[in-house]
């Protein structure tokens, strides 16, 4: 599978499979985002940009 | 309840989300704002990458957004905000999350027209229309940017990785003087020299130098709180709004929160922080909070590409 990337839809933080080297479903349920503190289910698979 | 919002950003958008998921408060967010939601940190590496739009304004729903609005006063006794061309709106809470603009050095100020700033996704996209023109000619864009603070040194990172010729004009000694230390400094230095980034120190300008070096100068000299329409309503301001740690101005109906509130005699311009106060104001509205404000523990991010640096920072003093 190739590596993802997942942004927070709270502050836009990435979080890059390929940067980290941990899988999205291998992060603990109660990871939070580094930079604002959302929760995991804040975060949306990337997908394309819109500007 | 009817709550009235003055601003989009994270904590505008978070306060008001998390009110509106209770049912009898009625949201309405006021902003100038038109491309919807997004996140302002991320600005800076608008030219590398992509800045995305986290969420348009109709998704936010249930809560209401007048979009591209702009306030035009507070009626403190009558409770009403007053929108230019537009309905006035009545509020039994008002919640002012204006944020803020990138402040201009006194000196600078009259050059205003001749130099751009980074403080919105329009300013992204103006920037990058003049990088493009600069492509188009075959040319590698040139920039100046003054400051060598958080923006300064991001933005510079981020033009640098998209291609840009960059040169910064720093006021002080030493690169982010106010997030690193010495040796941190020094290592940024050393990082961005490698890279062919220009650093010119104690540069404090009186005036903007020979522009025409440049397809653009950037001025990236801090943070100015919007103030003005608490000022013009007759409520305290210093650096800041002024508010207690239960984030509330003197007047019992208004708020301040995000960027905007100064608690204590300081701000807390970082993501962290200003997600804790929003989410903090919204349970305590619903009748939800033990205790007032009390700011988290937060690391805020140095976002240099290549170069490791996160740092412990206080809050910004006025």
């Amino acid at each position: 599978m190739p590596f993802r990337k997942f942004t927070c839809q709270i502050c836009g933080h990435v979080y890059d499979e390929a940067v980290a080297g941990v899988r999205w479903e291998d992060l603990p349920q109660d990871w939070v985002c580094p930079e604002c503190g959302a929760a995991k289910a804040d975060f949306k698979a990337e997908e394309c940009a819109l500007s | 309840m009817r709550v009235v919002v003055i601003g989009s950003g994270l904590a505008g958008v978070t306060v008001a989300e998390t009110l509106a998921k209770h049912e009898h408060f009625q949201v309405h967010i006021v902003t100038a704002e038109t491309h919807g939601y997004y996140s302002r940190p991320r600005l800076s590496h608008g030219f590398s990458g992509d800045v995305r739009v986290l969420k348009s304004f109709a998704e936010l729903a249930p809560v209401r957004v007048s979009a591209g609005a702009w306030v035009e006063g507070i009626d403190r006794k009558k409770r009403v905000v007053k929108v230019q061309d537009g309905e006035p709106l009545h509020y039994d809470i008002l919640i002012l999350a204006t944020g803020s603009a990138a402040r201009i050095p006194p000196a600078l100020a009259p050059f205003r027209p001749q130099f751009f700033t980074l403080n919105s996704l329009d300013d992204v996209l103006t920037l990058r229309r003049r990088r493009q023109r600069a492509l188009d000619q075959g040319r590698r864009p040139r920039w100046a940017i003054i400051g060598g603070g958080l923006i300064g040194c991001e933005l510079a990172s981020d033009l640098d990785k998209a291609g840009d010729a960059v040169t910064i004009f720093h006021r002080e000694a030493r690169l982010l003087e106010l997030v690193f230390d010495e040796r941190e400094s020094q290592a940024l230095h050393e990082h961005f020299a490698a890279r062919g980034i220009e650093m010119r120190y104690n540069q404090d300008l009186q005036e903007l130098f020979p522009r025409a070096l440049y397809d653009g100068v950037i001025v990236s000299a801090g943070f100015a709180p919007r103030v003005e329409l608490a000022r013009d309503a007759g409520l305290a301001t210093a650096r800041g709004i002024v508010v207690d740690p239960w984030l509330r101005t003197a007047d019992p109906a208004i708020y301040a929160v995000g960027d905007v509130a100064e608690i204590e005699g300081r701000l807390y311009p970082f993501v962290s922080p200003i997600r804790s106060q929003a989410l903090w104001l919204a349970a305590h509205l619903a009748g939800q909070s033990k205790g007032p404000w009390a700011p988290p523990a937060f690391t805020p991010i140095v976002k240099i590409h290549g170069f490791a640096g996160r740092r412990q920072a206080a809050a910004a003093r006025p």
